[in-house]
């Protein structure tokens, strides 16, 4: 029995006088409390975790009363410190039983987003949705049906998917944009480029600068480690134009111009090189910056002169300083220049890192300042801080710049910080997305066999441009809220739902994107099931098992067990697994070494968590230094960007926010931002959480207020070409004037008129197409103006 | 003697409200009332900021019953229903009180909340530990430190549940204990130390009670 | 209209509005405390307004009579009857007003079965317990055909300090309590004891003149003056006190004091206060300093009823303004214990207050209007009992006991 360091009289403590409970005694009284209570028949304890996307999976212990979920505490995890909930977690209590669960199948007889249906059998609900795919297959092939998945869902459809051959997405171009031009340096294919570095490892950062992200606020359960990095001495630096919760955490706050970040990354990097901050040796051994590149057409040059793109066969030249010659980068015994100009058989070339030295030249400091309205001796220190202190984080992601058109550029800026400082591959280092702590020690899970002819359709374009005419979709079966919040202006997509052959929405609650679909069925909530063990993850380095801790409610079924009927209808479903249990005792049995031992049984003796087989220290990338790129370095130049002028970081202003012909009509950047108090469009229902945060609000300063004649309650229009929204606004001098910020995911139904996203930018930046995630979704990079009503 | 008593690190607080509904979910506290709440010192509303853009600052601090030792409360209370138990708690005997409030208007820091009504419970039945008491209509409500919890060895729910490890519980009497080490290493303080209400609720990072309007 | 019609349209309008009192009572009781407007910051309302304030009125009957005796003023002695019933009637009052404010009325018997005396409403308990004892025992002496004179005297000499101690135990219900800022002063005692004796004369007044026009009960011009007299120096010593207070409370600029003080001075009590000062104080004091005016019975009934008007201001913002600013404050303040559920999802329930707020609310007022009711009623049936039909022609034959002069009142 491991001794919780929550039981508040310490194993050490245990000689002391008065309570005479040492930490083991606790821990065996709590387990014969928890045996007394299995013995009980009203009360019953059950384990499972939570599944919703905000990646908390915290494991819960829940207390089941009367066939109710009557308490949810944090059970216990085999590594202690990851024990833990948040306020979303306990406020299950309330929304398992929300007046929002959809309780029966459902028919739609209004018109598509009226909302009006009439209930409808199983049966006839899902031989309508056979039926109608099946045609559709028929006469348009199986690319024509997509679906469309909330990751707050932890099936995933891929059965279906697979069997059906159909195309599905995961919300596309949402929050990918940094890591879209991170992924230039570190290669690999991780959609949104966490921190190399476990978070648990920041005890061992020196700085940590937080960039457009409020891990405080949507990554609650990273907060204790956030705080032990803080009092462990690193310096907390939060860069945001909103006082977010972080901000006032942090030992710094620097306020920074919107849509400006590319400016302050370029400022950082020009203020280090010239101040030579930068670790020469790791640049050179672990960095593409002594390869050559050709100052007439800047293609990188090559051992030899043709198409080969295969690093082995065609290796990259360096210029050896022993031989004073160029030579295959990956020469035994060589000394690469890390700058300089030479002349190589005629052609006359320089190193990456003497383009980079040129690339910076227009980048000053008092260019970054002016760009950034911060102070130049701020961006000074700042640089300072993050190269010279020791180990630094650059921590971001998953909103902020991220829901910017220029978000790639700030990608790419940031490998070049974290490359000329030795971050990567560093205890205490990194650069990456902040939130959803997925960088972990992982395991290999084992595939469950399809036959080979099963594939799904990969996703023929960018979800978005299914909007624009383009791919083969006409019908779409939406698992989540994926209708109203993977999509930017809600009018465009309105009418790309409008045309839509057919659609399906399944979830357990009646989100807004339920009133556009045909046939609504009703999912079960993740404590619900038909079978004894539910699901399976791994996460934060443990196995995490889950079983059902109360019967479906209503007529829902889960959505194992949806789309198991459905695969039935198709005459498939013997390829699907016939338990929950089966398929995970499939996974398990992958070999890894690492799931050695960890079995559905030993996770069930062992309250369902298990540490994997794996090293106790925080997990570490890249700590080889060996990279996903064809190099296997961090790879600072792109030359396949060539064409749209960023091999390396240009930069370019994002797409909206600062067009000054628009400002004039529409001088406000709206943005929309998580809270502690919702997962996206999740729990904004809660009526536990709604006694803090009520309803929608537009938070606008007082400056901007007050030339608009506003105060807080007011009813404000919010509006620019693409649509209008209206809601109450609330003052506030934690946001920066020219900014106004609605927390996201707010349902229709909740707001006055209008939704957020019918004011969203969806305009897709061209060169983006060519990146690993795609074009990102400029969410944040939206103007508008603000009336009152 | 043990003396129970919790100290927050507001260093640490992130204002995430996880107490306040821990609270409410283990003491099946209905809607419309909290034992315990997160305020912040601004008049801009829940989680505001006091200051001028960009000159801001924001300072979270939990408030429930501070089971003071020298408690106004329980010397108000007509018929000893409200009372320090022998481990340091000030609790209510639900069964006794009769409502009079006097309790309510003696408390300075406002953490007796009253049932008024037949409150609207979300969802509708009894959740939380079922061994906490029943409150009918009519009687004063707070915070026991979880009791039923503490009892058992175990800690108060806001304790375990505080994702920023923002709380510690323990006993103030044993000068060796964590919370008694970490009072003392960090300069704690207590809410509105003037009133002379000895709380057994300490504060660390309050710079001298700020909170005070 | 015969004078008996007319008795029996009171009593039944009286009886009516009692019923209609009882039944908001019954509802209340039922449903709970949700129905009135306190909440969870202003947790007490106009019932502790009403109980301090009825507390506060039965003094002038009691204090009155009692000092007939203690410092033997022989002409007080004439109104001794209604003045004891006066002052039963209120402080009966004064504990229904308690009583309808406990959350668990029928848990009542608590307070004997585990009285705690540390409470200052303990001993409140007890003392109003013993000064209704000094009322009754008193209005039974009255009644009967010889009352034991000595008797009568020694209840005298009790039931003036117990009148005090009345009236200062009420205030010790709120002065001690350090978490209040309005309230914890050590004056708070004698500006009790100072309001119930201008607001308890001053009903005295009313009543005594109300009595005389009804033909029940005769007094003396002369005593109406004297007594107004004495009302302008209580009303006097009040507003002396009150200007004490005030000044102690301004003077400092105290940070969580000031809030309160505002509020009265200018916020959401400011009515009440200035309501005091002016009506309850500033006029009265005008008035009843000319002798002419004393005389007058008309200005006198008026100063009376402004006086009365004028306590029942300051026993308001006396309980509001203090529970108005938290100490501890801060966004977004306290749970009010009000969840209104709604079908509409943009209808936001704010549970929170970081101000408080009160207002009574009709529940309240039906129940209060029943209670008063039930007072005049009583009040009615004692003087019926008590003084009866012949009380008119037996005063009319003491009056020539009125023959102390009223020069010898401090002017």
């Amino acid at each position: 029995m491991r001794i919780s360091r929550r039981n508040f009289i310490k194993a050490g403590a245990a000689g002391t006088a008065g309570l005479s409970l040492s930490g083991p005694a606790v821990s065996r009284k709590w387990f014969k409390t928890a045996a007394a209570k299995d013995s009980d028949p009203s009360e019953v304890l059950k384990y499972t975790y939570h599944t919703p996307n905000c990646g908390g999976r915290c494991a819960f212990i829940c207390h089941v009363r009367d066939g109710k979920l009557s308490l949810i505490e944090p059970n216990t995890w085999a590594d202690p410190k990851f024990s833990t909930i948040c306020l979303r977690g306990i406020s299950e209590i309330e929304r398992v039983y929300s007046p929002d669960r959809i309780q029966t199948p459902l028919k739609r007889v209004g018109k598509r987003g009226e909302g009006k249906f009439k209930p409808i059998t199983w049966d006839e609900a899902l031989t309508t949705i056979a039926d109608n795919l099946k045609s559709l297959i028929d006469e348009y092939g199986s690319e024509s049906v997509l679906i469309s998945m909330s990751s707050g869902v932890e099936h995933d459809y891929k059965f279906l998917s697979h069997l059906l051959k159909t195309q599905w997405v995961c919300e596309q171009g949402i929050d990918v944009g940094l890591s879209n031009g991170l992924l230039k340096c570190l290669g690999g294919d991780d959609v949104y480029t966490y921190m190399q570095n476990e978070i648990t490892d920041w005890v061992n950062s020196s700085t940590i600068i937080i960039l457009g992200a409020n891990p405080l606020e949507t990554t609650i359960t990273d907060s204790k480690f956030f705080m032990n990095a803080k009092e462990a001495g690193a310096k907390m630096i939060t860069i945001d134009p909103v006082y977010t919760t972080t901000a006032s955490k942090s030992n710094q706050w620097i306020s920074i111009k919107p849509g400006s970040d590319v400016a302050l990354l370029l400022g950082m990097i020009s203020t280090i090189i010239d101040n030579e901050w930068y670790q020469e040796d790791y640049l050179v051994d672990n960095t593409t910056s002594p390869f050559l590149v050709r100052k007439d057409n800047g293609k990188m040059l090559r051992l030899h002169d043709n198409d080969e793109e295969d690093v082995k066969k065609n290796p990259h030249l360096i210029w050896d300083e022993k031989s004073e010659s160029a030579k295959p980068y990956n020469t035994k015994g060589v000394k690469p220049a890390l700058d300089g100009e030479f002349t190589v058989n005629g052609v006359k070339v320089k190193t990456v890192f003497r383009a980079i030295k040129e690339n910076q030249k227009q980048y000053t400091l008092s260019w970054a300042s002016e760009m950034t309205e911060i102070d130049e001796d701020v961006i000074f220190e700042l640089s300072k801080d993050y190269a010279t202190r020791g180990p630094a984080v650059i921590a971001w992601g998953f909103g902020g710049l991220d829901k910017l058109a220029n978000s790639d550029i700030a990608g790419h800026a940031g490998g070049i910080l974290g490359s000329l400082t030795g971050n990567f591959g560093r205890v205490g280092g990194g650069v990456g997305a902040v939130t959803h702590h997925a960088s972990t020690w992982t395991a290999e899970l084992n595939e469950w066999p399809l036959p080979e002819q099963f594939k799904e359709t990969p996703l023929e374009v960018p979800t978005s441009d299914f909007r624009e005419g383009k791919g083969s979709v006409r019908a779409v079966i939406n698992v989540g809220n994926t209708l109203q919040q993977h999509f930017a202006n809600m009018n465009k997509t309105e009418e790309w739902i409008d045309s839509l052959d057919f659609l399906v929405t399944i979830d357990p609650f009646h989100n807004p994107s339920a009133d556009y679909a045909d046939i609504v069925l009703p999912a079960s909530t993740a404590f619900e099931s038909e079978y004894d063990i539910t699901n399976m993850q791994i996460n934060r380095s443990h196995v995490l098992l889950a079983e059902k801790v109360i019967d479906p409610l209503f007529e829902s079924k889960s959505d194992f067990q949806i789309e198991k009927e459905l695969l039935a209808k198709f005459g498939l479903d013997k390829h699907h697994p016939k338990t929950p249990r089966d398929w995970i005792a499939h996974k398990l049995d992958s070999g890894d070494p690492a799931l050695d031992g960890i079995t559905v049984d030993s996770l069930i003796e062992n309250k369902f968590t298990m540490r994997l087989n794996a090293p106790k220290e925080p997990y570490r990338g890249y700590m080889d230094q060996i990279y996903d790129t064809p190099t296997g370095k961090l790879e600072l130049y792109t030359e396949s960007f060539l064409e749209f002028d960023q091999s390396l970081p240009k930069y370019e202003n994002p797409d909206e926010i600062v067009d000054e012909k628009l400002r004039k009509k529409y001088p406000l950047q709206f943005i929309q931002s998580r809270s502690r108090y919702h997962v996206h469009s999740q729990f904004n229902n809660v009526e536990w959480i709604r006694q803090f945060d009520g309803g929608p609000k537009l938070e606008i300063n007082p400056k901007d207020a007050k030339s608009r004649g506003l105060k807080t309650g007011d009813v404000v229009e919010v509006m620019n070409d693409r649509g209008l929204m209206k809601a109450e606004c609330k003052l506030t001098e934690a946001m920066r004037p020219g900014v106004v910020r609605m927390h996201e995911g707010w349902w229709t139904k909740h707001m006055i008129e209008g939704n957020l996203q019918t004011l969203t930018n969806d305009h897709f930046m061209k060169r983006q197409y060519d990146l690993r995630n795609g074009p990102v979704i400029p969410f944040n990079d939206t103007l508008v103006e603000v009336a009152k009503v | 003697m043990t003396r129970m008593g919790m100290a927050v690190d507001l260093n640490r607080c992130i204002g995430c409200q996880t107490c306040a509904l821990a609270c409410k979910m283990q003491n099946n506290v209905p809607m419309g009332m909290l034992w315990n709440r997160v305020l912040t010192e601004s008049d801009e509303g829940i989680d505001g900021v006091q200051g001028v853009y960009p000159d801001v600052e924001k300072t979270y601090v939990p408030v429930s019953c501070q089971h003071c030792e020298n408690a106004p409360c329980v010397k108000v209370c007509p018929v000893e229903a409200t009372y320090k138990d022998e481990n340091g708690r000030v609790l209510i005997d639900y069964d006794r009180c009769i409502g009079c409030r006097y309790c309510m208007a003696a408390c300075p820091y406002n953490v007796r909340v009253f049932k008024w009504e037949e409150a609207i419970q979300n969802p509708n039945f009894s959740y939380g530990d079922p061994r906490v008491p029943d409150r009918k209509v009519g009687v004063v409500e707070k915070c026991s430190l979880c009791k039923e919890l503490t009892d058992d060895g175990q800690e108060p729910r806001c304790v375990q549940t505080c994702p920023a490890e923002a709380r510690i519980f323990g006993d103030l009497d044993d000068p060796e204990s964590t919370i008694s080490r970490y009072i003392r290493e960090n300069d704690a303080e207590v809410l509105l130390a003037e009133k002379g209400t000895k709380p057994s609720v300490y504060y660390i990072g309050l710079n001298g009670g700020k909170v005070d309007v | 209209m015969s004078k008996s019609v007319k008795v029996n349209i009171t009593i039944g309008v009286l009886v009516t509005l009692t019923l209609i009192g009882f039944s908001a009572l019954a509802y209340q009781t039922i449903h709970g405390l949700g129905g009135t407007g306190m909440n969870n910051v202003v947790s007490w309302g106009l019932y502790i307004i009403m109980f301090m304030f009825f507390v506060g009125l039965s003094a002038g009957g009691l204090i009155v009579s009692s000092s007939a005796t203690v410092f033997n003023i022989p002409s007080f002695k004439v109104v001794a009857k209604p003045a004891t019933i006066l002052s039963t009637v209120c402080v009966v009052l004064a504990g229904l007003f308690i009583m309808v404010d406990l959350g668990s009325p029928f848990r009542m018997l608590n307070l004997l079965l585990h009285g705690q005396f540390k409470s200052p409403l303990m001993w409140d308990v007890v003392v109003i317990s013993i000064y209704l004892g000094i009322n009754v025992g008193y209005l039974i002496l009255m009644m009967m055909k010889n009352p034991n004179q000595k008797l009568l005297n020694a209840m005298s000499y009790i039931a003036l300090p117990v009148a005090i101690l009345v009236h200062s135990v009420t205030a010790w219900i709120f002065g001690l309590q350090i978490a209040r800022a309005g309230w914890y002063s050590a004056i708070m005692a004698p500006l009790f004891v100072s309001s119930a004796l201008d607001s308890g004369l001053a009903l005295l007044l009313i009543v005594l003149v109300l009595l005389r026009t009804l033909k029940v009960f005769h007094v003396e011009n002369s005593l109406i003056t004297k007594l107004a007299g004495l009302l302008f120096i209580f009303v006097a010593v009040d507003a002396y006190l009150i200007f004490s207070e005030v000044l102690t409370m301004y003077y400092p600029q105290e940070a969580s004091t000031m809030l309160v003080l505002n509020e009265m001075l200018s916020g959401s009590m400011a009515p009440f206060f200035w309501g005091e000062i002016i009506l309850g104080l500033a006029i009265p004091l005008a008035i009843l300093l000319f002798r002419k005016n004393r005389q007058r019975i008309s200005l006198v009934v008026l100063s009376s009823a402004l006086v009365v008007v004028g306590v029942f201001c300051k026993r308001f913002w006396l309980v509001i303004s203090s529970f108005m600013y938290p100490n501890v404050g801060g966004s977004p303040g306290v749970t009010t214990g009000q969840y209104i559920p709604s079908n509409d999802p943009s209808v936001v329930n704010s549970i929170w207050a970081s101000v408080g707020h009160y207002w009574p609310t009709l529940l309240e007022m039906l129940v209060v209007v029943g209670i008063l009711s039930l007072g005049v009623l009583m009040f009615m049936a004692l003087t019926r009992l008590i003084i009866g039909k012949e009380g008119v022609e037996k005063t009319n034959s003491e009056k020539t006991d009125l023959n102390v002069p009223l020069q010898e009142m401090p002017q």
